[in-house]
């Protein structure tokens, strides 16, 4: 136990000191901080009035809905130990010192067992903790207690679980990563489809009612689970930890790529273009097609597809109308579709952008075509999106068309800033090699400045949205084409000046 | 325009890791405009000259230290460009890549290419380079051969040169 101290200590330390001494730190607290203020005042308001409610339809009613809320608060923990897993075990500097060592399997599991609990876990924790306590002590009294130390046992078991599942796809998956891409890839279509049958054809599912045992037994038995897993099961998870590590760090360099048919295709048009922008679209069909957050992103612009006719259901309580949902909704779900990689379309070169200064370019010809390569699938998603939604909700031609064109405005006026204000944060002596760090470049707001461009597109898409929603559809056009073109002016001309600057070393 | 004829080589690796070798060299190809039957002819020439032919296919993050320079430099030379800019080209080498590299960059400049090796090898400068000029601060204290150089500062070697050249700013004795 006292080297699990020692490397939980050793984390403590600097996580205190990054909290003193980095910006970055500093920023990402700030914003926790808030989120979980804003998100745990709302949550605790609203389920105030639920439980209350719960409370007023019967025990059994009761009981079978606290059941679902900790299955909830579980499922969220799950998915954030998954994360934790990925980056707290493997990928990073620590991770590989801690594997050097000579510590037995169990001291090592139960070690990443504790950092997942306070430096995965933790926030999300915190919140649930008191999101959910709040209102099941203020309603409940003392019978609220039996529900918060099972929702924390189960916090515990399912934290073991989860990191057992990542190990175990680490383990076994990943190495046969193609057969794994396509089962997601086809499973995660099926379940879209099956979902947008079953509301095309308006089946509904009975709600199935099933007996609900007691949480103190339950409890029980997670304690029973709790000492087995850092206990006798210790040893043997520390085993498939260090076994999964080998297996990850050790994959051959050899291996082929994975090409998917489609992406090959697609690349083999864009090679056909003999120019920058043609070779922008060809590199980023191969490299986003091999980035496992690409297809992340599939699966959720896929969800908000099929989860469209429940939000408009829900939005339309709210007096939200039809026109107003398609094109917020379809601009939203493509600019969702390439948030964390075009804002930092520059930024995220590093020094990389010297390929592209080295050639003879011009800066302008460069902007342009960077803008070209982000607009082209977010207005593929967003145009599609909102063509078939118009189509669902019923649209006039003229309708149609005006839907189309307020979401291309949209779209090109906030690709637009993000594309090109990432200028503001590229660096040319940062090196983009290995992949933690090609992630963290690539996929991360890392940097105040790119937290910064973040804060102010939403604020930008804000005003979009708000200007669709007032004014009247005569005006909303013309706000936005002039939105669209400051937007336009300023970015090219901020963005010239800035890489120029940069060129020059200023 | 000036950057047409010119290769430049950093010292650092700027790849792409998701790309293969053989597309890193496609895309800069594309950048340049080359058509693409005569960029694929020099793509597969330059994996043969580098020596990267066998893994052409596969992740440039998968890559070596060494193949990655060496991928590097095929990219400043899919354009065949008359000049060179080499910067710290063989840092972090081991001796057998370290070697071919000097060779191919002699072979390069037997076929006419200007090379500006920028190092802080002076060995290295005094074996391969036909002409060295040393810059101390930003300023250019003397260029000429190495024999020229040695001659100069009455020194044995290119070491000793710079040494004897900077000796008030260093304070290192001569």
């Amino acid at each position: 136990m006292r080297i699990a101290l020692l490397i939980w200590k050793a984390h403590l330390k600097t996580a205190y000191n990054a909290l003193r001494q980095d910006t970055r730190v500093k920023i990402t607290w700030l914003i926790a901080l808030t989120f979980d203020v804003v998100v745990g005042s709302w949550s605790i308001h609203q389920l105030l009035e639920q439980v209350a409610q719960w409370q007023a339809a019967g025990s059994t009613v009761l009981e079978a809905r606290l059941w679902l809320l900790c299955s909830g608060a579980w499922g969220a923990i799950s998915f954030f130990t998954i994360l934790s897993t990925i980056t707290l075990g493997f990928g990073n500097d620590q991770s590989l010192l801690l594997v050097t060592l000579p510590i037995p399997p169990a001291v090592r599991f139960r070690a990443l067992y504790g950092l997942m609990v306070f430096e995965g876990i933790g926030n999300w924790l915190l919140l649930e903790s008191i999101v959910i306590g709040i209102p099941l002590v203020v309603s409940l009294g003392w019978q609220a207690l039996t529900w918060l130390v099972l929702l924390l046992l189960g916090v515990t078991v399912v934290t073991w679980m989860s990191m057992v599942a990542t190990l175990l796809v680490m383990r076994y998956v990943l190495p046969h990563l193609r057969k794994a891409l396509w089962i997601a890839l086809v499973g995660s279509t099926g379940i879209v489809i099956a979902w947008l049958a079953i509301h095309t054809i308006r089946l509904t599912l009975p709600m199935l009612f099933l007996p609900v045992a007691a949480p103190g037994p339950v409890s029980l038995v997670f304690v029973v689970l709790l000492v087995l897993t850092v206990g006798t099961l210790a040893g043997g998870v520390g085993r498939l930890y260090l076994e999964a590590f080998h297996s990850i760090e050790g994959r051959s360099g050899s291996h082929a790529v994975v090409n998917l048919p489609a992406m090959r295709a697609f690349s083999k048009l864009f090679g056909r273009y003999r120019n920058l922008t043609g070779a922008l679209l060809f590199k980023g069909a191969l490299n986003q097609s091999r980035n496992v957050f690409t297809w992340g992103r599939l699966v959720i612009v896929l969800v908000c597809i099929a989860i469209f006719p429940l939000v408009r259901t829900f939005l339309a309580s709210y007096r939200f109308s039809d026109m107003l949902l398609v094109i917020v909704y379809s601009s939203g779900v493509a600019i969702l579709a390439i948030i964390e990689y075009a804002a930092y379309a520059m930024s995220s070169e590093g020094s990389r952008l010297n390929l592209y200064l080295v050639a003879p370019l011009d800066i302008a010809a460069y902007l342009q075509a960077r803008l070209v390569v982000f607009l082209i699938p977010a207005l593929f998603v967003g145009l599609a999106l909102s063509m078939v939604f118009s189509m669902w909700a019923g649209f006039t031609a003229f309708e149609t068309v005006s839907a189309l064109l307020k979401v291309a405005l949209i779209l090109i006026g906030y690709i637009t800033f993000i594309a090109w204000g990432s200028a503001w944060d590229e660096d040319l002596n940062l090196a983009a090699e290995g992949m933690m760090q090609v992630l963290s470049q690539e996929e991360l707001p890392i940097t105040p400045r790119r937290l910064q461009l973040l804060g102010l597109s939403l604020s930008l898409i804000a005003a979009m949205f708000l200007l669709v929603w007032k004014l009247p559809v005569l005006l909303s056009m013309p706000a936005l084409v002039l939105l669209d073109g400051i937007v336009l002016a300023v970015g090219r001309r901020f963005s010239r000046a800035y890489l120029r600057r940069l060129i020059s070393g200023n | 325009m000036a950057k047409a004829v010119l290769g430049y080589v950093a010292d650092r690796s700027m790849l792409y890791d998701r790309l293969t070798g053989r597309e890193f060299l496609a895309f800069l190809a594309q950048v340049r405009g080359i058509q693409q039957l005569e960029a694929d002819t020099r793509i597969e020439h330059l994996l043969d000259l580098l020596e990267l032919k066998d893994r052409a296919d596969t992740a440039c993050g998968t890559y070596s230290f060494g193949m990655k320079r060496k991928l590097t430099i095929a990219g400043s030379l899919i354009h065949e460009p008359p000049v060179l800019i080499l910067d710290e080209p063989l840092n972090g080498l081991d001796p057998l890549s370290a070697r071919r590299l000097k060779d191919l960059f002699a072979e390069l400049a037997a076929g006419g290419k200007t090379i500006f090796l920028s190092t802080h090898d002076l060995a290295t400068a005094e074996s391969i380079c036909h002409r060295v000029g040393i810059i101390h601060k930003g300023r250019l204290l003397v260029e000429g051969s190495a024999s020229e150089l040695r001659q100069v500062a009455s020194a044995p070697d290119l070491e000793a040169v710079f040494f004897t050249l900077t000796a008030e700013e260093t304070g290192v004795p001569v």
